[in-house]
């Protein structure tokens, strides 16, 4: 492995078998490869059904990969391959360098959203009141109106909870960050400020996997695109070629 | 055996049967014949073969259907039910290396009383209704042995506004409470001890929404402030993506599956498992 490469993906599969319908295969991806550096930001592009997120969940392990290797190297310089680490390596990871957003917010109800950012960094031994600035800081930046710091986010709209989800896995300022369409159904002022969000982390030495619909938001943000079909790659292209 | 250092419970083979038993009762139940009862001798295998391991400040949770021997196994591990085979062992007793299933009925009271904690759906079964709610944490705390009033007064008072139990109400009986009270002082007696390990069974089943959510805030509190390893048993998939890092999925007394939580929701692999996650609200 290269000095600065994070991130291996070698002949990854994702097959599905579906019991209920007397084991059929459903194909995810197939054959996947590519590397991702130190603060890399890689964007995944392709049609619905291209199998892009079962690339993200595989990295992630929410999937279970059926062929290949996803070689993660560890802050320590450990090679772990996330395809078969034990699960407990996997949380983990999951725990202080590894951080996916989903387009969904799950939380537990009845929780605020400054403690949702709050309870991220005590779990990383934050004490608390300097949990409490950081997460405000993040809030603001989110541009999330102070009177929501308190309230659930049961009742917030889609683009206020996206921002609070993505805002949970940047606090923690993970190493590698998974991107499932962050800016979907978000109006162009918020993509704006989700934007400038993740520049900011991927100064700070992020690498990132994002997948967009949005082609506008990923142009302004990837090094790479990665493009998909019909669960193969099709191309990788540097960002210039692609535009 | 000896359990790893890690580890605050390791679980390796546990049977449970009701019946007299024959060579053919494992051999003949469990998910492939989708029955728990053994068609030769009629006896019921309600968990055969259960390992686990359970990390300090770890939650695992346990999913199945009615009857696939969830709470049996969670009754063995706490003693409420004698074990027909297996071991079990806990980092606290004896570092991790005597087998709790062999140890004599007294040292299985000592070990429930100073090394675990029990939360049951039926917050009649873990609490005394006509002992104050007070009351019911002090007799925990005297068996596991405190023995100053002004002590265990006021343990017992914090634990109960910990769980949100009106300090006004600490001298009135859990018979007159609401369920979701009753829960909550059950709560706070099964934590008065300080266990290293908790059992949680269905503890959400029946409350209504918001007692529900404060009931899971405050176990995902406890897990952070005080490292509890917990045993979580529920059918609620929900109330598991919330609360576990880790899930097994049980199915007539066997452990079919066990995985990240978010891969047995996402991409279960046994069929049954499938067939739960697709039957998910």
């Amino acid at each position: 492995m290269m000095d600065n490469t994070i991130l291996t993906v070698d002949g990854l599969s994702k097959n599905f078998i579906l019991h209920m319908l007397g084991g059929e295969m459903l194909y995810g991806c197939d054959n996947i490869s590519f590397s991702l550096k130190a603060g890399e930001f890689m964007g995944i592009a392709g049609p619905s059904g291209a199998g892009k997120s079962t690339i993200i969940k595989c990295i992630y392990r929410t999937y279970i990969p059926s062929a290949g290797q996803i070689i993660y190297r560890t802050k320590e310089g450990e090679e772990v391959n996330l395809a078969s680490a034990c699960e407990r390596k996997v949380l983990q990871l999951r725990h202080s360098e590894i951080s996916y957003v989903s387009q969904f917010l799950k939380v537990i109800p009845r929780v605020s959203s400054v403690n949702i950012l709050i309870e991220e960094l005590q779990q990383r031994g934050w004490s608390s009141g300097k949990a409490r600035r950081q997460a405000c800081e993040f809030l603001e930046m989110m541009n999330i109106a102070p009177k929501l710091w308190d309230a659930f986010p049961a009742t917030f709209s889609g683009g206020e909870q996206q921002r609070i989800n993505l805002a949970r896995a940047l606090i923690t300022e993970p190493r590698l960050l998974l991107l499932d369409e962050p800016t979907a159904s978000l109006d162009s002022e918020t993509k704006k400020i989700v934007v400038q969000a993740l520049m900011a982390l991927k100064k700070k030495g992020t690498s990132i996997i994002g997948i967009f619909h949005d082609l506008d938001s990923m142009n302004r943000l990837v090094d790479r695109v990665f493009t998909m079909r019909a669960g193969q790659c099709k191309s990788i292209k540097r960002r210039q070629e692609v535009v | 055996m000896v359990a790893s250092k890690q580890m605050a419970l390791t679980v390796r083979g546990l049977d449970k049967i009701y019946g007299t038993g024959c060579p053919q009762c494992f051999n003949l139940t469990g998910p492939a014949y989708e029955t728990n009862i053994c068609s030769e001798c009629g006896t019921l295998v309600a968990c055969h073969d259960i390992s686990l391991d359970l990390e300090h400040g770890e939650i695992l949770g346990i999913v199945g259907e009615s009857g696939s021997g969830k709470s049996t196994l969670v009754r063995c591990l706490y003693f409420d039910e004698e074990a027909s085979g297996g071991e079990s062992y806990l980092a606290a007793y004896r570092d991790g290396k005597v087998n709790l299933f062999a140890e004599t009925a007294q040292r299985k009271r000592h070990i429930r009383n100073h090394l675990m904690g029990m939360v049951y759906q039926n917050p009649l079964l873990g609490i005394k209704p006509h002992f104050t709610a007070g009351g019911n944490v002090a007799e925990k705390l005297l068996t596991a042995g405190f023995y100053n009033f002004a002590d265990i007064r006021s343990r017992a008072g914090s634990l109960l506004s910990r769980t949100e139990v009106p300090l006004a109400r600490m001298d009135d009986f859990p018979a007159h409470f609401s369920g979701g009270m009753q829960q909550r002082v059950q709560i706070a007696k099964a934590l008065s001890n300080n266990p290293p390990l908790l059992f949680l069974d269905e503890i959400t089943t029946g409350l209504d929404l918001s007692v529900q959510a404060r009931v899971l805030d405050l176990v995902k509190e406890i897990q952070r402030e005080l490292g509890i390893a917990m045993l979580v048993v529920s059918h609620d998939l929900g109330v598991i993506r919330m609360l576990a890092d880790r899930t097994a999925v049980m199915k007539n007394g066997r452990m079919v599956e066990i995985g990240l939580t978010d891969q047995i929701l996402e991409d279960p692999q046994h069929q049954y498992t499938q067939l739960l996650v697709h039957s998910m609200l």
